[in-house]
């Protein structure tokens, strides 16, 4: 007898590991996307991880950016990732309640089900690192050589996995499933058996103050897209970025619930529409859950958003890239000399002598005297530039702007090409001015209190690429008749900003020597390496730049950004696959009781489907219709904020953003269509 | 003719690979006029649920016909079936079947918004029907929000406002307390009164005192039955109750018992 009473607990805790098991598999429609999203996740990790973890990363020339773009690249994910497998979670509990209840009434005490939910954690848990590293492992290698691909560095290292990338991953998922258990017992210890077994009927609440509601969302909404469109490039851009996000996504909450159900309850007033078969179900299912489905609307909304905005960016930057580099760095070497002490003519021979050593040929070469002074503008007024700390210059309206002054005679060597020959003629008081952003166009320029009349405002220099977007590097290039007027202005800029040295900053002018090179890109870079040390043991050299060099440290910046973009738009793909999945599940499971009582009543499969196709009709519409406009709005954004990268070709945007847009329509109706299906066969089952 | 014909009627499930059969309906026979309420008694497994399935085009019989004036549910096509169902026959059922997303008159009007019904037709139908089933200040209601009582007399009026030929109701006061439950019964006598034919299945014996006819169901076949004549509830109850008794002691469910008892109950 004793023994028989001893034994029957233990029977209940060694059949418990069973009961998960089998518990999981029965919910394979809801627990395997879950599985599946839980081994993305832990391979995107582990990739990210296992690729950090490379010394090879660290140690690699200009390989720095595309570490520091993975390290920010891999806490965003585990940001992205920690809620979206709580969300996921909670979703999944939600529809086990059921089956919970129906255990704790049949003699199953709360420990034993914490015992079982505590099992399935651990197999979820045990199943999604287990394959996730091994997918990762298998891939990483793999994916790792597409970054040093797209950053253009050395592909023939090796790869090593480092178990710090196992320990670290293995950590984090650690924690993110022990969170979603320890949610999971909340859950399920808050409640009493009979209300786990009762899923909630009532209908929800309509949310109060509809109109307010709506108002405000549309003003936050509206505030955050006018930022998005109207914020200037400057240092605040970056918080702006984040402030009109932030805007957008509570804008398009408060829209999106308040506007859903507002207008469902027209639809409901509408006697002739609303009393359609097909209508008639969708409008009064959806004003059921009204929340829920507005809660969904947003988050596809927001997700299909961030898909199409890293799309359009990583493709466009991808596309434009050599065109950004151009625009950086218009010579391949750029070479500082002091007016004073420079031989120019030894320069010149030792290029001559080293691009035929190298076997290049040297394209273009420029050579002139520049001074550039910081000055704040306002119009056609040049004054003290603002700086905010030092309460100078004359107010935050005044942009600040390198304004460059160079010489009639160089200008007319150098642009005599472009000018078919002819010469610039100025008097002492006229310029030539230009821009490398948005035109100047105004007839004068007002230099420290000096007038001076524009005579020409060209298109284009040889030394400087202009782009109408380049707002906030655009510099302005003065040229003026000769030393004795610009000295006159360097003067005055000098006594307005109270530097007494004037000697010294006349003294300090730069003679600009700079070249490109043609040939074999080894050649041209040693060309250049070497060119650029030989210079900065001649007298006069402030410094040289090889931007050869500074190109692949772009590109690999870039690559670095690329990968990011790549991977982190199939991550939001499949959070937003994953959502559109289970709200079509999750409604699914609800709707089965009201379309077999539909069914009874008299409704044929054909009005079923006609009903799930008007949903489908509305749900798909509204989403993509809000992405749609807020990637339009964030295209504004993403124009500036490319611009500070020098990346100006707005058409390239617009038409990747396009291409985007079309596939992503394409693929988001496909994949809608295939939950629909879903959907479909869990209300209709049994017929 | 008959409103309502069941004829030679048989049921055989057959488990899934085909090595188990069970015979749910072993040839039943009887009818219904037009007019008429019965009320269909039997104990759990007898068939009368799978019997209803069938009579509500749920289901198919086996072989053997039912007809609905004159028509022949299994030849009806599969396509056509919902609108069948929708147009010439109204369902009460036990657990109500209300649906939660909709107030107590959309309830009401759902089978007519499924058959394309005009709204102000709609309106006007429920009107007296509301009236008399007393849930006219109910209608904005949600079933969440009601009683049981008030539930069922909701998807009564549900089951009326179509029309239907004949109402059949599934254990219609199994969910109902006793005075919920005497309040549906006078009702379904009321509309029965005014002409509505009503066919019921129950094994509560107050439900079934109330019906013109009773037909006893055992083992899946039609095994005596009780006309009212011109007795009071109270006298149908007490015969009900007799009947019930012999029905469930008589083990070999012979056609004698059934013939003799029959012959009894009809002087």
């Amino acid at each position: 007898m004793n023994h028989a009473k001893a034994a029957k607990p233990v029977r209940i805790w060694k059949i418990i590991p069973q009961l998960a098991w089998k518990g999981m598999i029965k919910n394979g429609t809801v627990y395997y996307p879950y599985l599946g999203a839980g081994i993305f996740s832990v391979f995107t990790f582990f990739v990210f991880s296992s690729i950090l973890h490379n010394d090879i990363i660290k140690i690699l020339p200009k390989s720095a950016y595309a570490w520091i773009f993975l390290e920010i690249g891999r806490v965003l994910l585990g940001l992205i990732l920690l809620p979206f497998l709580f969300y996921t979670n909670s979703f999944l509990i939600k529809r086990r309640k059921k089956e919970i209840g129906l255990y704790n009434i049949l003699g199953l005490e709360k420990k034993h089900i914490a015992a079982m939910l505590l099992a399935e954690s651990v197999y979820t848990y045990v199943m999604a690192v287990a394959a996730g590293i091994l997918g990762g492992a298998v891939l990483a290698k793999l994916l790792f050589l597409l970054l040093l691909k797209m950053s253009s560095l050395p592909v023939d290292v090796r790869f090593v996995f480092s178990p710090s990338a196992f320990i670290q991953t293995a950590v984090f998922f650690f924690i993110v499933y022990a969170v979603n258990f320890g949610a999971n017992l909340i859950q399920v210890g808050k409640a009493r058996p009979s209300e786990l077994l009762s899923g909630g009927k009532r209908g929800e609440k309509e949310p109060r103050l509809l109109w307010i509601l709506a108002l405000a969302g549309i003003a936050i909404l509206g505030a955050g897209y006018r930022m998005a469109i109207c914020s200037e490039t400057d240092s605040m851009i970056f918080i702006n970025f984040f402030l009109a996000i932030f805007f957008v996504v509570i804008g398009t909450y408060l829209l999106m619930t308040s506007g859903s159900v507002g207008v469902l309850k027209i639809l409901k007033q509408e006697k002739k529409f609303y009393y359609k078969p097909s209508n008639f179900i969708t409008v009064s299912g959806m004003l059921y859950r009204m929340k829920k489905n507005a809660a969904s609307l947003v988050n596809i909304c927001i997700f299909s958003t961030m898909v199409t905005i890293t799309l359009t960016c990583t493709l466009s930057l991808y596309l434009g890239l050599d065109d950004m580099l151009d625009f950086s760095f218009p010579f391949d070497v750029d070479m500082f000399f002091q007016k004073t002490a420079v031989q120019t003519g030894e320069v010149e021979n030792k290029a001559e002598e080293l691009g035929r050593k190298y076997g290049i040929k040297i394209e273009s070469r420029v050579s002139y005297e520049r001074i550039t002074l910081r000055c704040g503008r306002k119009e056609d007024i040049f004054d003290i530039a603002y700086d905010e700390t030092a309460y100078a210059g004359k107010g935050p309206l005044w942009g600040n702007y390198e304004v460059n002054l160079l010489l009639l005679e160089d200008y007319n060597r150098m642009e005599g090409k472009r000018m078919e020959g002819k010469r610039m003629e100025l008097d002492n008081h006229e310029a030539v001015i230009f821009s490398s952003g948005r035109d100047y166009g105004y007839d004068r320029v007002v230099f420290m209190g000096n007038e001076l009349r524009i005579k020409d405002e060209p298109d284009m220099l040889e030394i400087a690429p202009k782009e109408e977007n380049n707002t906030y590097l655009g510099e302005f290039y003065l040229i003026v008749k000769d030393e004795a007027v610009r000295d006159a202005l360097v003067e005055d800029w000098a006594e307005e900003n109270g530097v007494e040295d004037v000697e010294g900053l006349l003294n300090g002018r730069y003679q600009m020597m700079r070249l490109n090179t043609a040939g074999e890109d080894g050649a041209r870079e040693a060309f250049a390496k070497e060119l650029g040390e030989w210079c900065s043991h001649q007298p006069g050299c402030a410094r040289t730049d090889n931007n050869l060099e500074r190109r692949s440290d772009w590109k690999a910046m870039y690559g670095g950004l690329l990968f990011i973009g790549v991977l982190f738009s199939i991550v939001f793909l499949m959070c937003l696959l994953l959502i559109m999945y289970y709200k079509q599940i999750a409604e699914g499971y609800e709707d089965q009781g009201a379309f077999e009582i539909m069914q009874k009543v008299g409704m044929s499969n054909r009005e079923i489907k006609g009903t799930i196709h008007k949903q489908i009709l509305l749900v798909f519409f509204v989403p993509v219709a809000g992405a749609v406009m807020h990637t339009c709005a964030g295209l504004f954004m993403v124009a500036k904020l490319f611009a500070v990268l020098d990346f100006f070709d707005t058409g390239l945007l617009i038409k990747c953003a396009v291409a985007v847009a079309v596939i992503f329509a394409a693929f988001y109706g496909g994949s809608y269509g295939m939950t629909a299906k879903t959907y479909y066969r869990i209300v209709s089952r049994g017929e | 003719m008959a409103l309502l014909e069941v004829k030679n009627v048989k049921k055989v499930y057959t488990a899934r690979f085909g090595a188990v059969k069970v015979q749910a309906l072993n040839n039943v026979n009887f009818s219904v006029e037009n007019g008429e309420y019965v009320a269909i008694m039997g104990e759990s497994g007898s068939g009368k649920t799978t019997l209803l399935n069938i009579l509500a085009s749920l289901d198919k019989a086996t072989s053997g016909q039912v007809l609905l004036n004159g028509k022949n549910l299994s030849e009806i096509k599969p396509k056509e079936l919902c609108a069948f169902r929708r147009n010439h026959l109204g369902f009460v059922f036990q657990d109500f079947n209300l649906l939660d997303t909709l107030s107590l008159r959309d309830n009401i009007f759902l089978p007519l918004v499924l058959a394309g019904t005009d709204y102000k037709e709609m309106e006007r139908r429920l009107q007296p029907l509301a009236i008399k089933l007393a849930i006219d200040n109910l209608l904005e209601k949600y079933p969440y929000e009601v009683s049981g009582g008030q539930k069922q007399r909701a998807a009564v009026c549900r089951a009326l406002i179509t029309r239907p030929e004949i109402i059949l109701a599934d254990e219609p006061t199994g969910a109902l307390d006793s005075k919920a439950s005497g309040r549906l019964l006078r009702l379904f006598a009321e509309i029965n009164r005014e002409g509505q034919t009503i066919l019921m299945v129950t094994h509560s014996i107050q439900a079934a005192s109330h019906a013109g006819r009773i037909l006893f169901i055992k083992d899946g076949a039609v095994f005596h039955q009780i006309y009212r004549g011109n007795r009071t509830d109270d006298e149908m109850y007490k015969m009900i109750s007799d009947a019930l008794t012999i029905v469930q002691t008589n083990r070999n469910g012979s056609m004698d018992s059934k013939e003799s008892y029959g012959r009894e109950g009809e002087q």
